[in-house]
């Protein structure tokens, strides 16, 4: 029963979760569409300030999310990969890809939203509490635009000085005049009164994309120069090779820690340091394919009928390394995310705005004694993150050794 | 005839010691040049790197002579080599003593421990390899087999808290942090050993779980991949007892690539000690190296990393010269045969 559950299943179900649990968080989104509709016609002018960063990034997370039942329903019969039995491995890429694309759905608050710290303080898993507005005679709620409210409602960046955490619902509403909603929070909070679950997805989305775009600082560097070190040879390659050895020699994290100390610690140096540190295993691959490719027949012809060099690597030699590139990239993708969340732990790094997988940890590390949940999610997510890709590129290898085998043979 | 074939081969095995000496020499001053150029390109006045108003006068001035922070580039270029070379890697900020003796104070514990610990993880991947190849398809390859990549997968970090939480926290029969414990001096041999173990029990683990299991992997691998040679095929049906075709043909046939990843596997000890010494407290170089930077005591930084580097550097250099010589035997048996 369960063997024959497809990928588009296991999409749909996950969906489906989606729907049940942020219902409330959707038809929001909706209201907020609607609203900015309305002032984009009543107030042109002012289109800078509607779309701040939250907004758009809400919208286009929704509109992926709308777009991605349509494509699941519509093409499920067409595409094969849809149609794939869905492994292990499989389903929590789904489940990673869900929460990379859909954080602002689907986390509840902000990743740096404070309640109220002596009743919000290290909650444990699933603890309830009351979240209650008080409603100011003073400043009436009509001052408000609906935009304001929608805004407030969704995203809840900071906790406006008229809500409070309580831990039993005020009995006598009307009279003090307040609306008090309950809340849960499933993964509890931390020490100064953060959802952990938001902070999670956020910070899962964030070391995903630092993995991304470090994974392709590394290809263009290890691709490049392996291209140029295979190709032309001589002393280039000499060169090249000592500068990878060179870079070998020195153990990632002190690489890093290095690079960090001279270069400052801002999220982008820290991006390029992870991309940069991991480039000489897909620079050797590289090299010695395009050694092994260099005087094969189709090759000799694209240099003699003047081919540019640029145009030999992304036309002639790509398509042919694709899959052991592929491979090797994935591999240092797993990497780079355990190497970030590392160095955040260590506390390098990971001074950003944001919240971080490894600095969860380390926070959670200090308050061991007393809470275990704070430390325990962000484990699991990285222990998930780094077993889904390895397994991954795992899988990668041994079909392109399949293929590689098959051919030769 | 023979002599002179014997000569030759010598000659070439000098020429042959010698480029891969000047390889790595290469190597060692593209590290020494990378550190410089980083120290260079870093906003601020690099000269301010090496000083810092925290050292008294005295200091102050001895660093600025020896590093010739007043002077032109090339030669601050020329006098860091040089400096580096005589093991003067500058006064730390914080400790305000020589980084080089704080290193050699630190060195010893962390190249100690990462060695018991690659000790361990050959031991265990080699006995649990022997125990696996006696009882084939028994429950511990299956087991193994089917968790290897989830324990793979675990990052050192997660290792190092989950024991803590269970052992420290939790049960409380191990210690959360520390190498001995504070009345280690009173205490005879045997209890000084006992402390030991109690200590480093927990960062051992953490350090070498990963390793055993690449290990272990790679292992299996290779033996099987010797296994299905035609050689051993061919000893197996001429009656040779399969136990000692395994202890003698299998197994050193599948050992000798694991030296190439020596330097390799170092430099992946060398990185996980700053996280388990970190996490444990322990009082060696990574977490030397860690508190170096969260302070911004850039000599100390420089010293660690060039540190590392020269060390995964020796390490690789040993295991080149160890394959060749191998190699070379490996050819003279087969001439012999």
């Amino acid at each position: 029963m369960i063997k024959k559950i497809q990928i588009w299943h296991a999409v749909l179900i996950l969906y489906f979760i989606v729907l049940l649990l942020r219902f409330n968080e959707l038809v929001s989104t909706i209201e907020l569409i609607f609203v900015i509709f309305q002032l984009l016609i009543s107030h042109l002018d002012n289109i800078a300030n509607i779309f701040s960063t939250n907004v758009v990034d809400q919208l286009s997370s929704f509109a992926i999310f709308l777009g991605g039942i349509i494509f699941v329903i519509s093409f499920r019969k067409k595409i094969d990969w849809l149609r794939k039995k869905c492994s292990l491995t499989l389903f929590t890429s789904n489940i990673l890809m869900f929460i990379f694309l859909f954080a602002p759905i689907l986390a509840p608050y902000s990743d740096n939203l404070q309640f109220n710290l002596p009743t919000a303080k290290r909650l444990a898993p699933l603890s309830g509490r009351y979240l209650v507005k008080i409603i100011d005679e003073r400043s009436t709620e009509s001052s408000k635009s609906q935009y304001q409210k929608v805004e407030e409602t969704l995203f809840r960046e900071n906790v406006t000085p008229d809500y409070y955490l309580l831990e039993t619902p005020i009995s006598n509403q009307s009279s003090i005049g307040s609306v008090s909603t309950s809340v849960i929070f499933l993964l509890g909070t931390d020490e100064y009164g953060r959802d952990i679950l938001s902070r999670i997805i956020y910070a899962t989305r964030y070391s995903l994309l630092i993995g991304v775009i470090a994974i392709f600082i590394t290809g263009f560097i290890g691709i490049t120069l392996g291209f140029i070190s295979g190709y032309f040879g001589k002393y280039v390659d000499i060169l090249l090779n000592r500068i990878a050895e060179m870079f070998l020699a020195v153990p990632f994290i002190f690489l890093v820690i290095l690079c960090v100390a001279f270069l400052g610690d801002s999220l982008l140096t820290v991006i390029i340091v992870l991309g940069v540190a991991g480039w000489m295993s897909l620079f050797k691959i590289v090299r010695s394919e395009v050694l092994k490719l260099k005087t094969r027949d189709h090759i000799v012809t694209s240099q003699m009928i003047g081919m540019t060099l640029s145009n030999q690597l992304v036309k002639e030699f790509l398509p042919l390394l694709l899959p052991s590139v592929l491979t090797n990239l994935i591999f240092q993708f797993a990497y780079i995310i355990i190497a970030e969340s590392s160095l955040s732990f260590l506390g390098i790094t990971g001074n950003y705005s944001h919240s971080s997988l490894g600095g969860m940890i380390q926070q959670g590390f200090l308050n061991l004694n007393e809470a275990w949940w704070i430390i325990l999610f962000p484990t699991l997510i990285i222990t998930l993150i780094f077993y889904t890709v390895y397994n991954y590129a795992n899988k990668l290898r041994n079909i392109g050794t399949n293929q590689i085998s098959f051919t030769t043979n | 005839m023979l002599g002179m074939g014997n000569k030759l081969r010598m000659k070439k095995k000098w020429i042959e010691i010698l480029s891969i000496f000047f390889s790595y020499v290469f190597t060692f001053w593209l590290l020494i040049s990378m550190i410089f150029i980083l120290l260079r390109l870093s906003p601020g006045d690099p000269a301010l790197k090496y000083l810092s108003p925290q050292l008294n006068s005295h200091l102050y001035d001895y660093v600025k002579n020896s590093y010739g922070l007043d002077k032109p580039v090339v030669e601050q270029y020329y006098l860091f080599i040089y400096n580096l070379f005589r093991g003067d890697f500058g006064i730390s900020y914080n400790y305000r003593v020589p980084v080089s003796s704080m290193i050699m104070e630190t060195a010893p514990f962390t190249i100690s421990f990462s060695l018991v610990s690659f000790i361990i993880q050959v031991a265990i991947s080699m006995w649990v390899i022997f125990y696996v190849h006696k009882h084939k398809g028994n429950w511990l390859e299956k087991s193994l087999n089917k968790i290897s990549l989830f324990l793979y997968s675990l990052p050192t970090m997660t290792i190092g808290l989950v024991l803590i939480y269970i052992f420290s926290i939790q049960l409380g029969l191990f210690p959360l942090s520390d190498v001995h414990s504070t009345n280690y001096d009173e205490l005879n041999f045997f209890q000084k050993l006992f402390d030991l173990v109690k200590h480093l029990t927990l960062p051992l683990i953490t350090l070498s779980l990963p390793g055993i299991i690449i290990f272990y992997n790679y292992l299996h691998g290779n033996i099987e991949a010797t296994e299905r040679k035609s050689f051993i095929r061919f000893m197996i049906a001429n009656g040779f007892d399969k136990n000692i075709v395994f202890k003698k043909h299998v197994i050193p046939n599948s050992i000798s690539p694991l030296i190439s990843i020596l330097g390799t596997e170092l430099g992946i000890l060398l990185g996980g000690a700053v996280i388990t010494e970190t996490l444990f407290g322990l009082p060696g170089l990574g977490r030397l190296t860690v508190s170096a930077i969260l302070t911004r005591d850039y000599p100390l930084i420089i010293g660690c990393v060039f540190f590392s580097g020269v060390f995964v550097l020796a390490a690789n250099f040993l295991a080149d010269l160890y394959k060749l010589k191998h190699d070379v035997q490996l050819r003279e048996n087969f001439k012999n045969l």
